[in-house]
């Protein structure tokens, strides 16, 4: 560690894989204006990947994997124990873009511990190979001997050829779905946490790299040790607090385990389910919750593994309508998909993709090779997950995910359900005005700032979701006055669906995610809404002046020893140049107004939904969208971002505001800067 | 490895053993801890190690609520070290394995704190060749706690702990070259009051009588007492699935 660098080891690690050339950058120069995680990951993408002469594809060698963490990783503070990657993602649609993914558990402290902030992995191997970081002595070794074999099984391997009997080396993996080029295969670590979302597991597979297997012994030291023990005491109490969080609290911990895929699975009670075979929670680092959770079904091979959300329902409908009741298959089909490296996302779009296809003729069972009477059983999910994973058959179609494989056999598109950018639908558009704006502005799927708004305005709001209600129609009115100084904030009523606030709300959300949960790295999952400060508030020794995220940025100060975000505003601010800066990379991508769209058939169908209304009341709506208001709404957010509303292209003006003076000329020089004055 | 022989009687006699050899053992490093400088490894040296007195309390598990999150761990360490977070510093250990489930006892545990078990008869405080490993009178707790500035560094504790138990709880200060162990953070474990799913819990010694094995010639705490599992309860209590209740609207698309 670099004297006097706290919260940071101060070394990033860059392997070439070409060349087998092993170095290491400092990660100091980046902190002040990038923080960490997704605000570094930007930076280095940005200097690295110019597309000149030629365009950057997901799988050239060229294409930089960039792993970090950030300065809370591998400290006290609660929930800190994710992990950011990034690189051009094969998965997004119709072009491969940047975008990020993250995972869980222990992989990012233990890199700190090893010495590192974070790595950057370019090239190509000319065979199989897997890193070893085991703290300074850095290896790229043969991996011949784990190329084939399954997420869980290349782990156990690894721990075996390190002789590591207690399985303290961590170990982030691709499986078979990856090595193959699934776009969108994940990475796995341990058994149920992975970064799916990206592909970044074909990226891997395209670079011949197998696993990163990471054992430090070092230390992380933090600048003010117990002001941070204090806040993250603090934050801990926040957590449990009995006045804010009655049992319910805990039981929507019990429920963010595992009843996510039930309800999401035809809202079904699965709970006796559940309760006969679950057994133990599993935590990420440092984290209170612990929101996955393990299953007492073995799969094929007898191994235990976990999981959480929607990665356990994606076969859930299926195995429901043929035998009534959820069953082992649910789980092990799961398992099945895991081990091969999928990503369970992917599937809930393919899945209702193929049937529909096949319902409608546009596919013969005799084009897939499969037989959809047999739908719902253990078998007809193994054949689907490994005709996709080995690229066998029609696997060959659907590995590249379900809307290039409508691309491919040239129909089917109308059944896709897919929002945007080829990631299949998870939280409507049609409910949540902001939420459209995500779906239409981010990268990838919008997960992390859907999180960062609506575990607030939807999730503890009494009768809106199962098991919640620690919170009413008023603290929502509260809330939202406090945040955004009006109760139209939350009002997602027919007539207020437009309004321009909305803009300004999904704004906030994405800088508050982005800039201090993903760079710095807290869950935005977990312990979530206690990090923004209106929940903190009502603590005297932590009121801030103005409603922002707040205890984050205590305890990074605290975790780096220095004033590095002064208050929750600073904070937003960093959030905003990390948003503008993805934006920029975006744009150097080709990315204009016209790409930030949705799918047709949010305009086109009806769907009804439960949210908060004039007040922050809670109403039904039945709706869909309309594509003039909406356009009218892409304006407002542009303007509210100070971009160019006609190209939705970052100005000069607003990018040297959050000192990206060298990103503004250098779009400038490219031919990309807005022309118009803003 | 470890026979389960029960006996009080044993432990004084391991008890005698160990203070004889704890002697010689100290005549000839102490030496070497003298020549290194530390003024009060020579004062250890010369004093006779009285019988151990029992701990104040002890660290209880409930395996069945450890989620592995290592809160435990990375507070150890900041407490204990400086701010510095590390996992080979922490003074507990919670090994891991995640394709493992179950806290039952016909099968492997996944993830389960191992905390120093404050032996009877600690193994490690009787190799000490400089006396170093004492019981902790002054907090008041008996922990049995290494002094700083008398430890040479020659991981003899470390060994002799690993022998009695697959997990050592004593770990290696490599960069000060000093071993580190468990001190009860004098009266109140960090690690208790941090882990946010109550695996941890300081049990005063009027409540938890661990019985003793011998091990290596030593009288050593037998593990397993320390696992208290309560599993279904005590899961319940903390949020763990249960019956539903849930009243509302289901989601929709």
């Amino acid at each position: 560690m670099a004297k006097g660098l706290y919260g940071y080891t101060g070394r990033l690690l860059k392997i070439d894989l070409s060349s087998g050339k092993i170095d290491t950058f400092g990660t100091e120069p980046y902190i002040d204006k990038f923080l960490g995680g997704r605000g570094i990951m930007a930076k280095i993408h940005w200097d690295m990947v110019t597309h000149k002469p030629k365009r950057i594809g997901a799988f050239d060698p060229e294409n930089p994997f960039v792993i970090m963490t950030g300065p809370l990783t591998a400290s006290i503070a609660p929930s800190s124990g994710r992990t950011e990657c990034s690189a051009i993602s094969p998965m997004t649609y119709p072009d491969e873009c940047y975008t990020e993914s993250s995972f869980g558990l222990h992989f990012g402290p233990e890199l700190k511990f090893a010495g590192y902030d974070g790595m950057v992995i370019v090239g190509k191997a000319s065979h199989p190979v897997w890193i070893l970081i085991n703290d300074r002595t850095v290896q790229i070794r043969d991996a011949r001997f784990l190329w084939g074999r399954d997420m869980f099984d290349t782990q156990e391997q690894i721990w075996k050829e390190l002789g590591d009997k207690y399985r303290k080396t961590q170990i982030l993996v691709t499986g078979p779905a990856g090595e193959n080029l699934m776009r969108s295969a994940s990475l796995m670590h341990g058994s149920s946490a992975g970064a799916g979302q990206g592909g970044f597991g074909a990226v891997w597979g395209a670079k011949n790299l197998k696993a990163i297997a990471v054992r430090g012994t070092g230390s992380v030291k933090v600048g003010n040790p117990e002001r941070l023990m204090k806040i993250a005491k603090e934050a801990h109490r926040l957590i449990y607090r009995p006045d804010q969080r009655p049992e319910t609290w805990k039981n929507l911990a019990a429920f963010h385990r595992v009843g996510w895929s039930f309800y999401q699975g035809a809202g079904i009670d699965g709970w006796d389910w559940l309760k006969k075979n679950t057994s133990k929670a599993e935590a990420c680092f440092g984290c209170p919750l612990g929101c996955h959770i393990f299953v007492e079904i073995p799969d094929r091979k007898g191994r235990y593994t976990a999981g959480k959300c929607n990665q356990m329902s994606w076969y859930l409908r299926n195995v429901m309508a043929r035998y009534g009741k959820p069953t082992d298959v649910y789980w092990q089909a799961t398992q099945h998909g895991d081990a091969l490296g999928m990503n369970a996302f992917e599937m809930i779009g393919l899945l209702p993709w193929l049937t529909g296809c096949i319902k409608e003729g546009l596919l013969t069972e005799k084009d897939v090779g499969l037989k959809m009477a047999d739908i719902g059983t253990l078998e007809f999910a193994e054949q689907l997950c490994d005709m996709i994973a080995y690229r066998k058959g029609f696997g060959k179609v659907l590995a590249e995910g379900a809307p290039r494989a409508a691309d491919i056999i040239g129909k089917g598109h109308h059944l896709l359900p897919h929002f945007n950018r080829g990631f299949a639908h998870h939280w409507s558009p049609r409910a949540w005005s902001p939420i459209a704006l995500f779906w239409a502005t981010d990268s990838r799927h919008p997960q992390t700032p859907i999180h960062q708004l609506y575990w607030t305005f939807r999730m503890n709001v009494k009768g809106t979701w199962p098991q919640a209600g620690w919170a009413g129609e008023k603290e929502v009115a509260h809330w939202a006055k406090e945040l955004f100084g009006t109760t139209k904030a939350v009002d997602y009523s027919d007539e207020n669906f437009y309004d321009p606030i909305h803009a300004q709300t999904a704004k906030w959300a994405q800088d508050a995610d982005v800039g201090l949960k993903r760079s710095t790295i807290l869950c935005d999952y977990g312990p979530f809404p206690i990090y923004s400060s209106y929940f903190a508030k009502k603590d005297k020794s932590y009121r801030p002046d103005t409603p922002s995220p707040e205890l984050e940025a205590l305890m990074v100060n605290a975790a780096v020893g220095r004033e590095l975000i002064p208050n929750g505003q600073e904070g937003m601010k960093m959030g905003e140049r990390f948003w503008n800066l993805e934006r920029a990379i975006m744009t150097r991508e080709g990315r204009t107004r016209k790409d930030d769209k949705l799918v047709d058939y949010l305009f086109e169908k009806e769907s009804s939904a439960t949210v908060t209304g004039p007040e922050g009341k809670t109403i039904k709506v039945k709706r869909k969208l309309d594509r003039d208001n909406f356009e009218k709404l892409k304006d407002a957010y542009y303007t509210a971002r100070g971009w160019d509303v006609a190209t939705g292209r970052p100005t000069r003006k607003k990018l040297e505001e959050l000192s990206l003076k060298d990103v503004a000329d250098q779009l400038d020089k490219d031919g990309l800067l807005p022309k118009a004055a803003v | 490895m470890l026979v389960d022989d029960g006996g009080a009687e044993e432990a004084s006699e391991a008890s005698r053993r160990g203070f004889l050899k704890g002697i010689t053992g100290a005549g000839l490093a102490g030496l070497g801890a003298a020549i290194l400088g530390s003024a009060s490894a020579v004062s250890t040296f010369v004093s006779a190690r009285p019988a151990m007195a029992a701990p104040k309390g002890y660290l209880v598990l409930d395996p069945a609520l450890c989620t592995g999150c290592r809160t435990c761990m990375v507070v150890c360490s900041t407490y204990n070290n400086d701010g510095a977070a590390s996992m080979e510093l922490a003074r507990l250990t919670v090994p891991r394995n995640p394709f493992h489930s179950t806290w039952e006892s016909s099968r492997a545990v996944n993830y389960e704190p191992r905390p120093c078990l404050q032996c009877a008869d600690a193994p490690c405080v009787n190799v000490c060749p400089v006396a170093a490993i004492q019981t902790d009178g002054k907090s008041g707790t008996n922990a049995r706690v290494i002094d700083q500035n008398a430890c040479i560094g020659c991981r003899r504790c470390y060994d002799a702990c690993a022998d009695a138990y697959e997990i050592p709880r004593i770990q290696f200060d490599a960069e000060r070259n000093k071993a580190v162990k468990c001190h009860l953070c004098g009266g109140n474990p960090q690690c208790v009051s941090w882990c946010p799913n109550h695996a941890i819990n300081f049990v005063s010694a009027g409540d938890f009588k661990p019985r003793t094995a011998r091990s290596n010639g030593h009288v050593v705490n037998v593990e397993s007492d320390y696992r208290v599992v309560r599993a279904e309860d005590r899961a319940r209590e903390l949020g763990y699935p249960q019956d539903p209740s849930p009243e509302g609207v289901r989601f929709s698309l």
